[in-house]
C-alpha cells in the first residue's frame, strides 16, 4: 500500500515538473513580459508583431544591429521620435517615427522586453537609471 | 453482385435527390438609388445599387487614373496619408499580403492620399519604393483635394482634416472592396490580420464572377 502510493507521487511529480517547465519556455515567457502589451500597444502597429518591420517603410527590430548597438539611444528615439536615413541590417530606411509618450514604468519594461526577446542586447534596466535615460533628452 | 447493383442504385438515388449545397455569394452594398419613370400613365420606382462614378486622379508615377483603369478588375480601396502616425503603416502591411497574392490575379489595390499638399506624385512615388512597388497594380493616387474627398463620400468612407489629430487627418481603418462592375461588396478591418484574411476569402468569390 505504502509502496504504491510512493511510486505514484514518484510518476507524478516529475511529470508534472516536466510540463511546468514545456509550458514556460513555450507559451508562457515572451508573451507573458510586460513590456510586451507595451509593445503591441505603442510599436507593433508599424514594426510588425514579431518585430519583423515593414518592406523598406519601417525598419525591423527583431535582431536589429542598429537598436543593438545604440540601444541606450531607444528611450530618446521613442520619447522624440526621428527622421533621418538610417541604416538597419544593411538596409537604408528614411520615413518619420513620431514621438511616443510613455511613463517610466512602460519604458522600463518596453526596453527589457525589447532587449531580452527581440533585439537580443545583453542589457536589462531598473527604473531608476531609465528615469536619467528619460530626463536626459526631454528637450 | 444483386446486392452490389441494389445498393448502386440507392447511392444514385439518394445522390441525385441531394442539392447542391448553395453557393457563397458576397452580398451587394453601397447607396441604393431610386428612379422613378412614367410608363402608361402609371408611375414605377425601380430600385438600382449605384456604381463608383467616374473619376480621374493622379498615380504615383504621375499617370492619369480613371475608371478605365480598373474597369473589368476587381479592386481594393483605401485612404491614408504618408505622414500618418498611427494605423496606416500597419494598414500597408496588411494591403502587401493581399497585393503579393492576388496582383497576379489581376486584383488592383488603389491606395487613396487625403494629404494633396504633401502627398504630391514623386512623394507618392517614394513612398511605394518603400514598399518594394514599381508596378502599375498598386496605386497610390492624388489629385484636387475636393474630388478626393468627395470619392471617399461616394465609397462611404470616413475621411477628414482635422488640425487636432496626429498628423493632421483622420479617417477610418477599412478596406473597400469592389468587384469588376464597380460596385461595392464589401468594408474589412484593415488594421487586423483577421479583416484582411475575411477580405482575400471573398476576392476569391468576386474572381470567379463575370
Ligand atoms: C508610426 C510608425 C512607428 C511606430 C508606432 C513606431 N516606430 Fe519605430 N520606427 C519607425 C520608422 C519609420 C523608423 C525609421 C526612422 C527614421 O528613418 O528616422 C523607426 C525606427 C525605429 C528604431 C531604430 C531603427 C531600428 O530598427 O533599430 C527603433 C529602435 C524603433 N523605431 C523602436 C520603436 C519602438 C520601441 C516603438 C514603440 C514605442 C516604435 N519604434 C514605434 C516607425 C514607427
Amino acid at each position: 500500500m505504502k509502496s504504491k502510493f510512493l511510486r505514484i507521487i514518484l510518476i507524478v511529480v516529475p511529470l508534472g515538473c516536466i510540463s511546468f517547465f514545456l509550458y514556460m519556455t513555450f507559451f508562457h515567457s515572451a508573451y507573458d513580459h510586460p513590456g510586451r502589451y507595451v509593445y503591441l500597444d505603442h510599436c507593433s502597429s508599424c514594426h510588425g508583431e514579431k518585430g519583423e518591420g515593414i518592406q523598406q517603410l519601417v525598419p525591423p527590430l527583431a535582431d536589429a544591429d542598429l537598436a543593438r548597438e545604440q540601444f541606450d539611444s531607444l528611450p530618446c528615439w521613442i520619447l522624440a521620435g526621428t527622421n533621418r536615413p538610417m541604416i538597419v541590417n544593411g538596409k537604408t530606411y528614411d520615413q518619420p517615427m513620431y514621438p511616443t509618450a510613455m511613463t517610466d514604468i512602460e519604458m522600463t519594461n518596453l526596453l527589457n522586453y525589447l532587449a531580452s526577446d527581440m533585439v537580443h542586447a545583453k542589457r536589462q534596466y531598473k527604473s531608476d537609471a531609465v528615469i536619467k535615460m528619460m530626463q536626459r533628452c526631454r528637450p | 453482385m444483386k446486392w452490389h447493383l441494389i445498393l448502386c442504385a440507392a447511392m444514385l438515388l439518394s445522390l441525385s435527390s441531394c442539392k447542391p449545397p448553395p453557393e457563397p455569394k458576397v452580398k451587394v452594398l453601397g447607396e441604393t438609388l431610386v428612379y422613378h419613370q412614367t410608363i402608361d400613365g402609371q408611375v414605377r420606382y425601380d430600385t438600382v445599387t449605384a456604381v463608383i462614378p467616374q473619376f480621374h486622379f493622379i498615380d504615383q508615377y504621375g499617370h492619369q487614373v480613371d475608371t478605365g483603369t480598373i474597369s473589368g478588375h476587381v479592386y481594393v480601396v483605401d485612404f491614408f496619408f504618408t505622414h500618418c502616425p498611427s494605423i496606416c503603416p500597419k494598414m500597408k502591411a496588411e494591403l502587401h499580403k493581399v497585393y503579393e497574392k492576388y496582383s497576379d490575379k489581376g486584383v488592383l489595390i488603389l491606395s487613396h492620399s487625403i494629404d494633396p499638399e504633401r502627398d504630391t506624385f514623386p512623394a507618392l512615388r517614394l513612398y511605394a519604393e518603400k514598399l518594394n512597388i514599381d508596378n502599375n497594380k498598386w496605386l497610390f493616387l492624388t489629385g484636387d483635394h475636393d474630388s478626393i474627398y468627395a470619392m471617399a463620400d461616394r465609397y462611404l468612407a470616413y475621411a477628414k482634416e482635422d488640425k487636432e489629430s496626429p498628423g493632421g487627418f483622420v479617417h477610418d481603418g477599412n478596406f473597400i472592396l469592389v468587384d469588376k462592375k464597380r460596385h461595392i461588396r464589401g468594408y474589412y478591418d484593415g488594421t487586423t490580420d483577421e479583416g484582411t484574411e475575411k477580405m482575400m476569402s471573398d476576392i476569391e468569390l468576386l474572381l470567379h464572377e463575370k
